[in-house]
């Protein structure tokens, strides 16, 4: 058979890279300094406790410094990003309110629609601030919380958000903690009673518009005892010939017998560093499902962790990532086992084409007090041609005998024998290649909710158009 | 005074708080004699011809360079086994080189070995190229006293059709440090790695086992099991390197540890790297407690739990003697294997 390659397109992102005129936004200067900081305090109106918090990440921060592995961010320069650009608008809940152009682009996204046939609850954050947030009545009802951050850090749950905020991820961690602790503006408070089962995801979208900007949402998720909720994000930002930043943070609290199932399909720009940090802490009996799709950014570094604290409390991480040209992924998971018959199933896939690198990087450990801890770690790799490059960096520390841990990884191509048996019964060598693909991330795509796994599998498709040749 | 030089570096690095990104040993600071060319025939070697990567890395090439002794070129007698005996009793450093030409077959045992009395150092490099469809099989057993630490190092080449095996035993005793890095440069070539080892009573050992596969349809198998017990540590680094240019090579990592309680630390870090397209790599490992319906069956035979336990530790060293290809050597591992456990 032919030996001719798939010459495969790049994504089309034309309804990620619409631009809004940003003339009327308000804008603090480029960089960091303390007086940045202190601006955005302001702005914020935040608690005194908040304000201290925040100049005590920016020390942190100063002394501090990035990593000695995982891709390059010299193309990042903190002195030329703008920390924060307030949208000309306040927050709504209804979309007639939110101005106009802002709304055509949520529009574009699918995200109004999304809400109004499967989601119960939408938060839409443009650039540093909230310009919509709005939940089922019912979902209200039973006693859900999920608000902008600012509200919630000024509300009801004003004493708890003070308890659990960057305690999962303290600002000491890494650097990019501390920056998201100095700068952080926007994101959501999500609180589920115990008891509580929400049947429909929540999502919140995040839409970086500026040019030269960076977005530090924070995100953070208290499912209480026998609770159960899906949240869904969503990210995209236009491309510019400027870097642009995400470094936002998810921390998540999973009650005894709770279930949390987050999903994000991210799709920045090929312009975006996306330094992001999520973290999950599951109690007994608790489960943490994590879903992730990755097409998007110029340089990522994103490693859902999760702290398996409670006996009998499980995890599941189910990932994919699609590097192109000009992409440096650097994405995966880390678990760390503590409590007794904890178990963990990590399943990740990741596609190179075009000069794309993909590095799948995970660690699973399991502490001498986790005994009957079990763990299966799965990671497959797709090569499209031979100018990108795919790593995959396992760590395994086991410390009880009695763990029955397992681990797997697969390197190579799409197989000849299989492109050739699909074009015998009639398929082009183009839609034999695209078929293999779009199944090897299928064990993503049937997580996701259809309208989402449909976007995925769009994403994919779109990705592996072409011409042979 | 001591020197302190960092060994089985991870390329590409990882996160830091795991401390698998390599490891610190101390060495003494001062000249280290070679003690084994004076027992086998030898010429000199110019480090001009042998200055290859080794699976330690650059810093202890270093060391070797200011404390240790002159690499010395080996010369064996076709494929008659050339056994070499090591007794150590001192710091020392042996840096020895093996060249089989095109179409020549090597086969070499070392046997690396202290009393419980000895406190020292032992460094020991193997340097080994292997021409045209030659073949090169190396067998070691380290089994050192209370007082040894161990730092054994290999770098090999091999060019088209070539293959080398080495297969190691390493037994309790004290720490060990191993590195071993194989280039398959020429096409066709092939690199196995088989690693039997047992630590216990709070020893370590270090491992950094890379290939790197330089030229189409090579073929690389790196297989490590043991058995871990009483406050032992080991890491195994084992990377897999897929040049661009290597289509159609395939590269195989497996591990099996038995962790006998839960005081053991046992860290595996098996990377794969590739700009490859057309390349097949993978990675498999299992790690955990005996299974309990195996125990049960010796148990039920009248053997006791300790006993079965140690019928394990035995085959885990014996899995990797008998992939020894000669029969002579094979045979003295196995023997030294049985020594070992003969009252157990």
């Amino acid at each position: 058979m032919s030996e001719e390659k798939t010459y495969v397109e790049d994504i089309n992102r034309t309804i990620y890279d619409v631009v809004d005129d940003d003339s009327d936004a308000f804008k603090l200067e480029q960089g960091l300094t303390e007086d940045i900081v202190r601006q955005i305090s302001d702005q914020k109106q935040d608690p005194d406790w908040m304000r201290d918090f925040r100049l005590n990440c920016l020390k942190l921060y100063n002394k501090s410094q990035h990593p000695n592995w995982g891709p390059s961010i010299d193309g990042l320069d903190m002195n030329v990003i703008y920390t924060y650009v307030r949208p000309n608008t306040k927050m709504q809940h209804t979309w007639e309110e939110v101005p106009e152009d802002i709304k055509n682009t949520f529009e574009r996204l699918g995200i109004p629609q999304a809400e109004r046939t499967s989601l119960a609850g939408v938060g839409a954050q443009y650039d540093s601030e909230l310009v919509y947030h709005n939940m089922q009545k019912e979902v209200e009802e039973q006693g859900v919380v999920y608000c902008d951050f600012e509200s919630a850090l000024k509300g009801k749950y004003a004493d708890l958000i003070h308890e659990k905020f960057m305690t999962l991820l303290p600002p000491t961690d890494h650097r990019y903690n501390a920056l998201h602790g100095a700068v952080w503006s926007g994101g959501s408070f999500v609180y589920v009673p115990k008891g509580v089962k929400v049947s429909v995801p929540l999502q919140s979208y995040f839409r970086l518009n500026a040019k030269g900007a960076g977005q530090f949402e924070h995100t953070l998720i208290i499912v209480e005892d026998d609770a159960d909720l899906h949240f869904i994000e969503g990210c995209s930002a236009p491309k510019y010939n400027v870097a642009n930043l995400h470094s936002g943070c998810v921390e998540l609290f999973v009650g005894k017998n709770a279930k949390l199932r987050y999903s994000t399909i991210e799709s920045w720009s090929k312009n975006m560093y996306n330094l992001n940090s999520k973290r999950a802490l599951v109690e007994e009996g608790g489960r943490m499902e994590w879903v992730s799709g990755s097409f998007g950014s110029h340089v990522s570094y994103l490693y859902p962790s999760t702290i398996l604290k409670g006996d009998n409390s499980t995890m599941e991480y189910t990932g994919i990532a699609f590097a192109g040209a000009g992409q440096d992924l650097d994405t995966g998971m880390k678990v760390v086992h503590l409590g007794k018959n904890t178990s963990s199933v990590v399943n990740t896939k990741s596609i190179s084409k075009d000069g794309g690198i993909n590095t799948t990087r995970t660690s699973v450990q399991v502490m001498p007090q986790a005994k009957g801890a079990k763990s299966v770690v799965s990671c497959e790799s797709l090569m499209i041609d031979n100018i990108s490059k795919s790593d995959t960096i396992p760590v395994m520390d086991i410390r009880t005998d009695d763990a029955d841990v397992g681990h797997e990884a697969k390197i190579g191509t799409i197989s000849d024998e299989a492109v050739f048996y699909m074009m015998s019964r009639g398929m082009s060598e183009v839609d034999a290649r695209a078929l293999i693909v779009s199944g090897f991330a299928d064990n993503v795509s049937r997580e996701l909710p259809m309208e989402y796994a449909a976007e995925m599998n769009n994403l994919i498709r779109l990705e592996m158009k072409g011409t042979i040749g | 005074m001591a020197e302190q030089i960092k060994i089985n570096s991870l390329v590409p690095p990882t996160w830091n708080r795991l401390k698998v990104n390599d490891v610190t040993v101390n060495m003494p600071g001062e000249k280290l004699a070679g003690t084994i060319a004076d027992d086998i025939n030898t010429a000199p070697a110019d480090s001009k011809d042998w200055n290859m990567e080794t699976g330690c890395g650059a810093d202890l090439t270093a060391f070797l360079e200011k404390n240790g002794s002159n690499p010395v070129l080996v010369k064996t007698d076709g494929d008659k086994l050339l056994t070499i005996k090591k007794t150590c009793t001192e710091n020392t450093a042996d840096v020895l080189c093996f060249e089989a030409g095109d179409g020549e077959t090597i086969n070499v045992l070392t046997d690396l070995s202290s009393d419980d009395s000895t406190e020292a150092a032992s460094v020991l490099r193997v340097l080994i190229k292997a021409g045209k469809g030659a073949k090169v099989n190396l067998a070691q057993v380290i089994r050192p006293g209370k007082g040894l630490t161990v730092v054994n190092d290999i770098g090999t080449v091999a060019d088209e059709n070539a293959q080398i095996n080495i297969i190691q035993v390493f037994s309790d005793g004290s720490d060990i440090y191993s590195g071993c890095r194989t280039g398959l440069k020429g096409k066709e070539a092939a690199a196995e790695n088989r690693v039997g080892l047992v630590r216990t009573n709070g020893q370590t050992i270090d491992m950094n086992y890379v290939v790197k596969h330089l030229a189409p349809m090579t073929k690389a198998d790196i297989n490590v099991s043991g058995a871990l017990s009483k406050k032992a540590q080991k890491t195994f680094r084992g990377t897999i390197d897929f040049v661009r240019g290597c289509a159609q090579s395939d590269g195989a990592e497996a591990e099996n540890m038995l962790l006998l309680d839960d005081t053991v630390v046992n860290k595996t870090v098996p990377l794969i790297l590739c700009t490859e397209e057309n390349v097949a790599g993978s990675h498999g490992a299992t790690i955990g407690k005996p299974a309990e319906d195996m125990l049960f069956y010796m148990m039920s035979r009248g053997i006791s739990r300790e006993k079965a336990i140690k019928i394990l530790e035995r085959a885990s060293l014996e899995a990797a003697a008998n992939h020894i290809e000669d029969e002579g050597a094979k045979q003295y591992v196995l023997d030294i294997i049985a020594e070992k456990y003969v009252n157990d």
